[in-house]
């Protein structure tokens, strides 16, 4: 049974018991048919946890201890220390993978240690032989040595690790002015095994870990590519990416029962809200607009404004899909990308920043109260709360960002805090007739906008 | 499928072994075959010369005037020829595209500056113990950074390739510089 499958089956099965639909045993027997509800994932889980991270830690130990450089050794010595690590961690992985043993945490931890031991021979041959602190070539050759063992092992840990290592080597080129291209070379090596990860099961903890990870990794890159070309893209570039992975997100996995399950919408949503809310104020389009907002150099700036366009053109065809297949509320933050490029193309074509802040203050407005009107008409005091606090949080920043006194701002947070809360006790005493009470005020489902 | 999961296994064993071994073998080849070559270096930052377990030199004389500059790419691989003076110190003579045939040569980026070429060497720090670096720290403050104004790193080079071997402060290797304690500084008006 699919992880969501189970995950259904037991939020029901505690009340089909309590009202006497099935008994214990039918539930447990049920329980035990489907093999979901017993101890043994999560025992497995955490074992493979404590496998990676005691991994991970004898591995980032052996790089500190030989960090520490020890003079007294010969350079032959040390050299025989690096392959000695090195081979031992080769050994203990080879072990596990060509004898097959099916055991996850002894696949995760050798694999983990296996990724960080060629780390540190890598370090200590610098250190022994004075190579200059070039990061990025270092990086470079540890991350292309290792990313077999990802594919090798198809240890999730191991990936994790060359996320990491990815995106610390475009930071490291980024800062060096050298471009993204690499980056976006390297990040794609790992493409394959995510794509298999989430063809075989997308909501498995391992997947949902790595796309965390991976949607992270991504935002940084994002920095990256459009760091080269100035301030001056950044607002659209992030506004597409974040409407992107939120279309992504509420496609692909928005059954998932749980949010931190759900890492795209997560971070994209997020992401949308918190951009849109920083471009609601006066302040930071005139920031925009004195870093070159206004001169926007088609020619040197062309790789940022293909991946502009791209991610445009991508969530114009997630936002009609979600159109075509009845979904209109996943445009609540996917049409961002497009009303940030329309804010920005209105401080282009306009002497005035009063156009795209009166665009991103409606925008945040019309996305509070849809969330509102969509929580009471569904009788979700979730989502009904959630839109209380977009409009709570808009209201907010226009407080302080105008020059009304203090004493009027005061009453005027009172206000809203009141509103607030008769709103909620309305609601719940509305809602308490309808719904269970555990569903209305601590379970909101994976209904979200 | 056993066999391509054995062999897919040891060719990647093979690829992460081959690799620091080719690091390390060239390197020692370069310190057994190489010539030596000096060049006087000086710290980044005098007040803050030792940046963690590591000390950071610069070598000043990496600039050379360029026979075509407008030719020239921004920034491109190249061979740097080096004249050696009786004292051993290197200087760099000229640059040129192609490797020659003898003489004492390093393979170096060189970013294009107007008519002058500056070598982007491939030197730029010497790794020492760390409670050598500490103890140095606390005891003589900026000491070493002082001491450093009369430094030099002695290279192998061989075949275009460098490998630092020392570094010497006072004609002194560093280790053992920094094991002899500083002087205490005395205060105006003290006496010893």
């Amino acid at each position: 049974m699919s992880r969501q499958g189970s995950d259904w089956l037991l939020g029901e099965l505690p009340d089909l018991v309590s009202r006497g639909i099935l008994s214990q045993d039918a539930a447990d027997r049920l329980c035990a048919h489907y093999g979901v509800g017993d101890t043994d994932a999560g025992r497995q889980l955490g074992l493979t946890v404590t496998a990676v991270f005691g991994s991970a830690l004898i591995g980032l130990g052996i790089i500190l201890v030989l960090a520490y450089n020890w003079q007294e050794l010969s350079r032959s010595l040390r050299a025989g220390i690096s392959f000695s690590i090195l081979l031992g961690a080769q050994a203990a992985a080879g072990w596990v993978f060509l004898r097959s043993i099916p055991s996850r945490p002894w696949r995760e931890g050798t694999a983990c240690l296996w990724f960080l031991a060629l780390g540190s021979a890598m370090a200590l041959i610098a250190q022994t032989y004075h190579l200059p602190g070039d990061v990025s070539r270092f990086l470079l050759t540890w991350m292309l040595l290792a990313v077999p063992v990802v594919y090798l092992t198809r240890s999730s840990a191991a990936a994790a690790l060359y996320l990491v290592g990815v995106t610390a080597l475009g930071g490291s080129e980024a800062a060096g002015g050298e471009g993204s291209l690499l980056y976006w070379g390297m990040l794609s090596l790992l493409g394959p095994y995510l794509w298999s990860l989430l063809r075989h099961d997308r909501q498995s903890t391992e997947a949902v870990c790595l796309l965390w990870l991976g949607a992270a990794s991504l935002g940084f890159g994002f920095g990256f590519s459009i760091a080269e070309y100035g301030e001056q893209l950044y607002l659209a570039a992030y506004a597409g990416l974040f409407s992107v992975l939120y279309l992504t997100g509420r496609i692909w996995f928005g059954q998932a029962p749980r949010v931190w399950r759900r890492p795209l919408q997560s971070i994209g949503g997020l992401g949308a809200f918190g951009l849109a809310l920083r471009f609601s104020y006066q302040d930071s389009w005139q920031h925009l607009e004195r870093f070159g907002g206004r001169e926007w150099d088609w020619g040197d700036g062309l790789p940022g404004v293909v991946l502009i366009g791209a991610c445009l053109a991508l969530s114009v065809i997630l936002g009609w899909f979600s159109l075509v297949n009845g979904r209109p509320q996943n445009l609540l933050w996917g049409s961002f990308g497009a009303v940030a490029f329309l804010a920005h193309v209105l401080l282009l074509s306009t002497e005035s920043t009063l156009g795209p802040v009166l665009l991103m203050n409606l925008y945040l407005l019309a996305a509070g109260v849809s969330v509102l009107v969509r929580g009471l008409h569904r009788e979700r005091i979730g989502t009904v709360n959630l839109g209380m606090l977009i409009l709570a949080a808009l209201i907010a920043a226009r407080f302080f960002d105008s020059d009304l006194g203090l004493v009027v701002r005061g009453i005027g947070f009172i206000l809203v805090g009141a509103a607030f809360l008769s709103a909620n006790a309305y609601l719940g005493r509305r809602f308490r007739g309808l719904q269970r009470p555990k569903e209305g005020l601590s379970h909101t489902s994976g209904e979200e906008p | 499928m056993s066999q391509f999961r054995t062999l897919a296994f040891a060719l990647v064993v093979l690829c992460q072994l081959g690799v620091p071994a080719w690091m390390i073998l060239h390197r020692e080849w370069t310190l057994r075959d190489g010539v030596r070559v000096k060049f006087k270096v000086e710290p980044m930052d005098p007040e803050d010369a030792v940046l963690g377990r590591s000390v950071r030199f610069r070598i000043p004389s990496s600039e050379v005037t360029l026979d075509d500059p407008v030719r020239r790419p921004s920034q491109v691989w190249a061979y740097a020829l080096l004249e050696v003076d009786p004292e051993g110190f290197g200087h760099f003579s000229a640059i040129r595209d192609d490797a020659p045939e003898a003489g004492v040569y390093l393979r170096v980026q060189v970013r294009r500056n107007e008519k002058k070429g500056a070598i982007q060497l491939p030197f730029d720090r010497f790794y020492l113990p760390e409670d050598v670096v500490a103890g140095t720290e606390k005891a003589a403050g900026s000491t070493l950074g002082s001491g450093m104004k009369e430094a030099h790193v002695l290279l192998r080079i061989h075949e275009g390739f460098g490998v630092v071997e020392d570094l010497y402060v006072q004609d002194t290797p560093i280790l053992d510089y920094l094991k002899v304690p500083p002087e205490p500084q005395m205060k105006e008006g003290e006496t010893p």
